[in-house]
């Protein structure tokens, strides 16, 4: 069954128009990938998926459900998490206390997801008390991971998680991405580390210049050798 | 080219960079790699005056620069990009280009009333300086677009291309290639070998994609909890032992 689906979306910024007609569908448990050369439109396709930006024309469903020109507030509560590819934690605040944030819309008792996380995450519970701001790289990725998990998403977005990482944390985010998937989170995920990505994807989409050029399986892509060298560095 | 001597800088208690000591050979692209966290950005504030080291000594050609402020190294030569990117959001690419070089000569009210036409001239010389860097960077289809409408990768390369403004003889490039598409980033690496040999631009590139760094840079230092821990070859890197430890894990054994 679909569990995100994305039809004929046109959108941008002011009068320009970065996605044209881009029709994409994530299916339960899956995890895809979208790649493509830069400013082909991938984040913009994430926010406005999150409702960061309302299209101009085309939908976005999410269970069936029409969630087009909802607010991020209101889609985050339907069950779909989205972490940024930059400014995407609370540097002032501590590890513990950015996870809370993505708690705070639940009433309930959500100890039980606090540790949830930190078996994820066991390197967190370490710097539990650190203020996010004076861990490095990968682990704000982390910490940024595990605060959008606070409410159990069934979709997280992820924009370029492994940017700007040291190889040996690309390797452990993109464990990490496989752990959270096993959990039974559709991931969709915009990279250029697009080799590695493609080989952990079900699925994955080219995007140029706001257009969706070709789609297939995570394996066919990386054997196609077009596609290999327009956009994975040959 | 560049010495670093001896660097020492904290910030609060954390010893961010430790008894750091290499030195930059002209003509040459040095990468510097390590661990998130190890000091390698640090390293490029000290290097361009954005911080003061604690103690040690930062000299370029011979010269120490340690303790000068960032636009009196920049005066020098010397350039750098910011991981961060930091454009002028609200100017298009060429003027966020053609603002770059200092003292021109429409800076001055009187030569704008009485020498207009030297300042004409001049800004057909930077225009067409600034067109031909935005083609370098594959760029030029938007030299009218605000900078603040280009996507994550693409402020990069802006970046680099406003390093090139300013006829430098040193670039530290901090992570060019986060967020850039990876044909484009090989592109952008046999720019920087061309840059390097025609023009004699010498280059400091922190990097984490080690196929960009090992293609494109020679020597290679690594740092590692703001000490040096290793340089060499790039064959004689990706062999060490503990570089393989610290930061490349097991993909590369």
């Amino acid at each position: 069954m679909s569990l995100l689906e994305v039809k004929d979306i046109i959108a941008g910024y002011g009068e320009t128009d970065i996605l044209n007609n881009v029709s994409i569908e994530l299916l339960e448990k899956e995890i895809v990938s979208i790649i493509g050369p830069n400013g082909a439109g991938k984040s913009t396709l994430l926010k406005t998926i999150f409702g960061l930006l309302t299209p101009k024309k085309g939908s976005v469903k999410l269970q069936n459900d029409v969630i087009t020109g909802l607010s991020p507030d209101r889609i985050v509560r339907k069950g779909m998490g989205y972490v940024p590819q930059v400014e995407n934690v609370f540097p002032s605040l501590t590890v513990h206390e950015n996870l809370e944030m993505g708690a705070f819309i639940r009433t309930d008792d959500y100890r039980d997801k606090l540790n949830e996380i930190y078996t994820l995450f066991p390197i967190l519970l370490d710097r539990k008390t650190d203020k996010v701001g004076k861990l490095s790289g990968g682990m704000r990725q982390m910490v940024a991971m595990g605060r959008a998990l606070m409410l159990d998403p069934k979709v997280l977005l992820l924009d370029e998680p492994t940017a700007s990482l040291s190889p040996l944390l690309v390797g452990m985010i993109f464990e990490k991405i496989i752990d959270i998937n096993k959990t039974g989170v559709a991931m969709m995920i915009v990279e250029q580390n697009a080799r590695e990505a493609l080989k952990i994807s079900d699925r994955g989409y080219v995007l140029v210049t706001g257009r969706k050029v070709f789609e297939d399986n995570g394996k066919a892509l990386l054997e196609n050798e077009e596609i290999g060298k327009l956009y994975l560095g040959g | 080219m560049l010495e670093v001597k001896d660097i020492r800088k904290s910030f609060g208690g954390i010893q961010a960079v430790h008894e750091c000591t290499f030195t930059v050979q002209e003509g040459f692209i040095t990468g510097l790699i390590g661990p998130n966290g190890a000091g390698k950005t640090t390293l490029f504030n000290l290097v361009t005056g954005f911080h003061k080291p604690d103690e040690g000594k930062i000299l370029f050609k011979g010269n120490r620069i340690d303790g000068l402020p960032p636009h009196q190294i920049f005066r020098k030569k010397i350039c750098r990009t910011f991981q961060i990117t930091r454009e002028y959001a609200n100017m298009t690419l060429l003027e966020n280009l053609m603002v770059i070089p200092e003292n021109q000569v429409g800076e001055k009210i009187w030569n704008t009333w009485f020498r207009n036409k030297a300042v004409r001239e001049q800004e057909k010389t930077l225009r067409d300086k600034a067109l031909e860097i935005l083609e370098f960077v594959e760029l030029i289809h938007l030299k009218d677009e605000y900078a603040k409408n280009l996507s994550g990768g693409q402020k990069k390369l802006l970046e680099l291309a406003k390093t090139l403004m300013a006829d430098p003889q040193l670039i530290l490039l901090d992570e060019p290639g986060a967020g850039v598409n990876r044909t484009l980033m090989k592109k952008l690496g046999d720019n920087i070998r061309s840059l390097c040999a025609e023009r004699g631009i010498t280059f400091l590139i922190i990097e984490h994609d080690m196929d960009l760094v090992m293609s494109l840079c020679n020597p290679v230092i690594v740092m590692s909890e703001g000490r040096k821990l290793s340089e060499g070859t790039p064959e004689e890197i990706k062999s060490d032992e503990r570089v393989l430890e610290a930061y490349l894990g097991g993909q590369y054994r």
